[in-house]
C-alpha cells in the first residue's frame, strides 16, 4: 500500500505542475463563465442553460484530463527511461499501474473540484431561488461525473500501456462516444427479433460502459430527487469497471518487454 | 507468486468484476427507467389512486413510495419500473395518461435523456441538423443539440429569417420536449408572427390553429408547468377570443406555481362572453389571494355597477327586465363597452332560443336580428373584436334566409371575415363560444381550483 501511496503522490506532484492542466482548468472556467453570460440567449430558459452547458462542459474538460493524464503518463515515462529506475526497484507492476491511476484521479478531482464550485456558484446565480435553491443533488451530478472521468481514465491508461498517446486519445474518445450510445445498444437489443442478435447486442451493451448511468442532469432540472443509495450502485459500477480495465492494463503491461 | 499464477489471479478477478457489472448495470438500468410522479401537498388520495389506475391500465405495477425534492421536502410519489422493451422510447403515453391528473407536481418518465431516442429520428428534418448537432446526439448531448438550435432559431428571427424558425422550432421540441420556450415561443410565432403574414383569412385561422395544436402537443410533456397552458389560453383568448377555452386552459394552469395575473385573466375572459357572477368569482378569488390588486378592485366595482342586476334577472330567464336593467345600469354611461354589448347580444340570442322554444319563430328571427346588430356594433367599436365577428358570421349564415337577404354576405361588411372561412371557422369556435348565449350557467364554472 505504502508503495502505491509513494507512486500516487509522486504522479499527482508532477501531474500539478503541468502547465496543459492549467490550461484545461482555464477552459472548463470560461465555459462556466460563457454558459451564464450568454445564458440570457435563452430567456426564460437561463438556469436549465446553464445546468445542461455546465454539466457537459464539466464532463468534457474530464474527458480531456483522462486523456492528457492516462495517455500521455506511461509513454512520457517510458521516453524519459523513469519507468526503468522505478521497476528496478521492489515495485511490481500492478503498484506501478495502481499508483499512477490513483495520483491522475487525485488530479482530476481537484480540477473537478475547483470546476465544481464554480458550477456551483453559476447554478446558484441562475436559479429561481437563489442560492436557496443549492440541493445535494449538485454535489451528486458533479460527484458522478468524476465516476465517469475515472473510467476514461482507466481505459487511457490501459490503452497507453501498449499504444502511442495519439493512438490512445482517438480509441478514448471512441470508447466514450459509445459509452455515451450504451442505452442505444441496449434499447437495440431489447428490440432485436431474433435471440442471437439480441445476445450480441446485450453483450455489447455491458462491454461498453455506460455512461448513461454517470447523468443526472435531467434529474436536476426536473427536481427529481436521486437517492444517496441509488447512487451507490453508480460507485460499484465504477469500481467495477474501473477495476476490470485496470486489470486488463495489468496483463497487457506486465507482458510488455522494455 | 509466479508469474503465470498472477496472470491467473488477474484474470479471474477480471472474470469476477464482469460478473458483477452485469446485476448491477441491471438494477442501475432499473432505477433509471422508473417513471415517477410526484404530488403536491394538496393532492388527494384519489388523485395517487387515479394515477396508479392509469399506469396499470398501461402494463406497469405502479407501488407509492415517498422521497425526498431537490429542497429537501418530502412528497410522496408513485413509482413504477418501466419494461425494457420500452426503454429508450420517449413513453409519451404513460406521461399524457398521468399528467393532468389534478395534484400532480411532476412527471419524469425516465433519468435517462442523454442520446437521442431511436424511434424519435425519423421525426428530424435532416437539413436543420448540423453537423455538429449530429456530433452533439451521438456524444449523448440531446439536450445541448436543443440549446444550439434553439440559438440558432433565435439568432434567425433576429436577421428576418423567420421562416426558419418555425422548422427548428419543431426540431428542438422534438430533440427536447421539456424545452418550454421552445413550445412557447413557436407557438407564438405560428399563431402571431406567420398569421399575420397568410394572403387570405382562411391561412391566418390556419395558422393559428396550428400554433394551437403545436403548443397543446407540448402539454403532456410539460403539464406541471403553467406556461404552456398560459400561451394556449392567451391564444385562445387574444387571437381567436374564444374566452370560454381560454378560460379553461388559464385555470388548468392555477394548479402549478403560475404568477399572480392568471386569476384576473380569467375573470378577463368570463366578463368578455360575458359571464358576470363566474367574473365576479375570480377577481374575488385574486383580490382574496393576493390582496392588492387595483385592476380587480376596479372591475369589481364596474361589474356591480354595470351588469349584476341585468346578470342576476338573466340567469333567472327574466330577459326583458335583464335587458332593462342593462339599459339603466350600463347602456346610458358608456354605450360602446365591448361587454356590455357582448350581454345585449347574449341577451337577444336568449330571448330567441326562448321564442323559438315557445313556437313563435317570427319572434325568434326578429331577436336574431337584433342580436345580430349589436354583434355588428361590437364588432365596429373594436376592430379586433373576433367575437364579435364570428358571430355576425355564424347568425347571418344560419338566419340570412329568414331575413330575407339575398346571400349570407349580403349586409355583412366586406372584410369581417379575417378569422377564417366558415367551416374553419366552426372548428375554431366551439361551442363553449356560445354557452353564455343560454340563460344557465354551468355550476362547475364557479368553484375555483384549490
Amino acid at each position: 500500500m505504502g508503495v502505491i501511496w509513494a507512486i500516487a503522490k509522486a504522479t499527482y506532484r508532477e501531474s500539478i505542475r503541468q502547465r496543459v492542466l492549467f490550461v484545461v482548468l482555464l477552459l472548463g472556467l470560461l465555459l462556466i463563465g460563457v454558459t451564464v453570460a450568454f445564458s440570457y440567449l435563452s430567456t426564460g430558459e437561463e438556469f436549465r442553460f446553464v445546468v445542461d452547458f455546465g454539466l457537459v462542459g464539466i464532463t468534457l474538460i474530464g474527458l480531456g484530463l483522462a486523456v492528457i493524464l492516462g495517455g500521455f503518463m506511461i509513454p512520457n515515462e517510458v521516453d524519459r527511461r523513469v519507468i526503468f529506475t522505478i521497476l528496478s526497484k521492489p515495485v511490481s507492476r500492478w503498484q506501478y499501474l495502481f499508483g499512477k491511476f490513483v495520483g491522475a484521479a487525485g488530479v482530476i478531482l481537484m480540477l473537478d473540484l475547483l470546476m465544481g464550485i464554480a458550477f456551483s456558484v453559476a447554478y446558484c446565480v441562475k436559479h429561481p431561488l437563489g442560492f436557496g435553491g443549492f440541493t445535494y443533488m449538485v454535489p451528486m451530478a458533479l460527484f458522478a461525473i468524476y465516476l465517469q472521468t475515472l473510467i476514461l481514465l482507466a481505459v487511457a491508461l490501459a490503452l497507453s500501456t501498449i499504444a502511442t498517446p495519439i493512438f490512445t486519445i482517438f480509441a478514448t474518445g471512441f470508447v466514450y462516444v459509445l459509452g455515451a450510445v450504451n442505452s442505444q445498444v441496449t434499447y437495440l437489443g431489447n428490440r432485436a427479433e431474433s435471440t442471437g442478435t439480441k445476445l450480441v447486442f446485450l453483450l455489447l451493451s455491458k462491454l461498453i460502459p455506460a455512461f448513461t448511468n454517470f447523468d443526472l442532469r435531467s434529474a436536476l432540472l426536473n427536481n427529481q430527487p436521486v437517492e444517496p443509495a441509488a447512487m451507490l450502485n453508480v460507485v460499484g459500477y465504477t469500481a467495477l469497471y474501473a477495476g476490470l480495465v485496470l486489470g486488463i492494463s495489468w496483463i497487457l503491461f506486465h507482458e510488455r518487454e522494455f | 507468486m509466479t508469474d503465470g499464477r498472477q496472470r491467473l489471479v488477474a484474470w479471474i478477478l477480471i472474470g469476477i468484476a464482469f460478473v458483477g457489472l452485469i446485476p448491477l448495470q441491471g438494477s442501475i438500468d432499473r432505477y433509471r427507467n422508473t417513471f415517477r410522479v410526484s404530488f403536491y401537498d394538496y393532492a388527494t388520495d384519489d388523485a395517487l389512486r387515479q394515477v396508479e389506475q392509469e399506469l396499470a391500465k398501461r402494463g406497469l405495477q405502479p407501488r407509492r413510495t415517498t422521497g425526498r425534492n431537490a429542497e429537501g421536502q418530502e412528497v410522496r410519489l408513485v413509482e413504477a419500473a418501466v419494461p425494457p422493451k420500452e426503454w429508450g422510447k420517449d413513453l409519451f403515453t404513460y406521461v399524457a395518461a398521468v399528467n393532468r391528473i389534478k395534484g400532480v407536481s411532476n412527471v419524469l418518465p425516465s433519468l435517462n435523456d442523454v442520446g437521442m431516442p431511436l424511434d424519435k429520428i425519423q421525426d428530424l428534418n435532416m437539413q436543420d441538423v448540423g453537423i455538429v448537432v449530429m456530433a452533439a446526439l451521438l456524444g449523448g448531448f440531446r439536450r445541448s443539440a436543443a440549446n444550439v438550435l434553439w440559438l440558432q432559431s433565435d439568432a434567425n428571427w433576429y436577421e428576418g429569417r423567420h421562416y426558419r424558425t418555425v422548422p427548428l422550432g419543431r426540431l428542438v421540441t422534438t430533440l427536447d420536449p421539456q424545452f418550454v420556450e421552445a413550445w412557447t415561443v413557436t407557438t407564438w410565432h405560428l399563431a402571431y408572427n406567420m398569421s399575420v403574414e397568410e394572403k387570405s383569412a382562411d391561412q391566418a385561422a390556419e395558422r393559428i390553429r396550428e400554433g394551437i395544436q403545436f403548443c397543446e402537443k407540448g402539454l403532456p410533456w410539460n403539464s406541471t408547468r403553467y406556461e404552456l397552458y398560459q400561451e394556449v389560453g392567451w391564444t385562445y383568448y387574444d387571437k381567436l377570443q374564444n374566452y370560454a377555452r381560454a378560460a379553461e386552459y388559464f385555470k388548468l394552469a392555477l394548479d402549478h406555481p403560475h404568477p399572480t395575473f392568471l386569476e384576473r385573466a380569467i375573470a378577463h375572459a368570463y366578463e368578455r362572453i360575458p359571464d358576470i357572477e363566474s367574473a365576479l368569482f375570480w377577481y374575488n378569488v385574486s383580490l382574496k389571494k393576493y390582496g392588492y390588486d387595483p385592476v380587480a378592485q376596479g372591475a369589481v366595482i364596474t361589474i356591480q355597477q354595470r351588469y349584476l342586476r341585468a346578470w342576476q334577472a338573466f340567469k333567472q330567464g327574466e330577459l326583458d327586465l335583464a335587458l332593462r336593467r342593462l339599459k339603466e345600469d350600463w347602456q346610458s354611461d358608456d354605450p360602446f363597452d365591448t361587454i356590455g354589448l357582448h350581454f345585449k347580444a347574449r341577451i337577444f340570442e336568449a330571448k330567441a332560443i326562448k321564442a323559438a322554444k315557445d313556437g313563435d319563430q317570427e319572434a325568434a328571427e326578429g331577436f336574431y336580428q337584433q342580436a345580430f346588430q349589436t354583434w355588428l356594433d361590437a364588432a365596429g367599436h373594436n376592430a379586433s373584436n373576433r367575437l364579435a365577428r364570428r358571430r355576425v358570421l355564424t347568425l347571418s349564415e344560419n338566419f340570412w334566409k329568414q331575413w330575407g337577404w339575398k346571400t349570407a354576405q349580403d349586409k355583412v361588411p366586406a372584410g369581417m371575415n379575417d378569422v377564417g372561412l366558415p367551416e374553419r371557422r366552426n372548428e375554431l369556435a366551439t361551442s363553449h363560444d356560445d354557452r353564455a348565449a343560454e340563460p344557465q350557467v354551468d355550476s362547475a364554472e364557479q368553484q375555483p381550483s384549490p
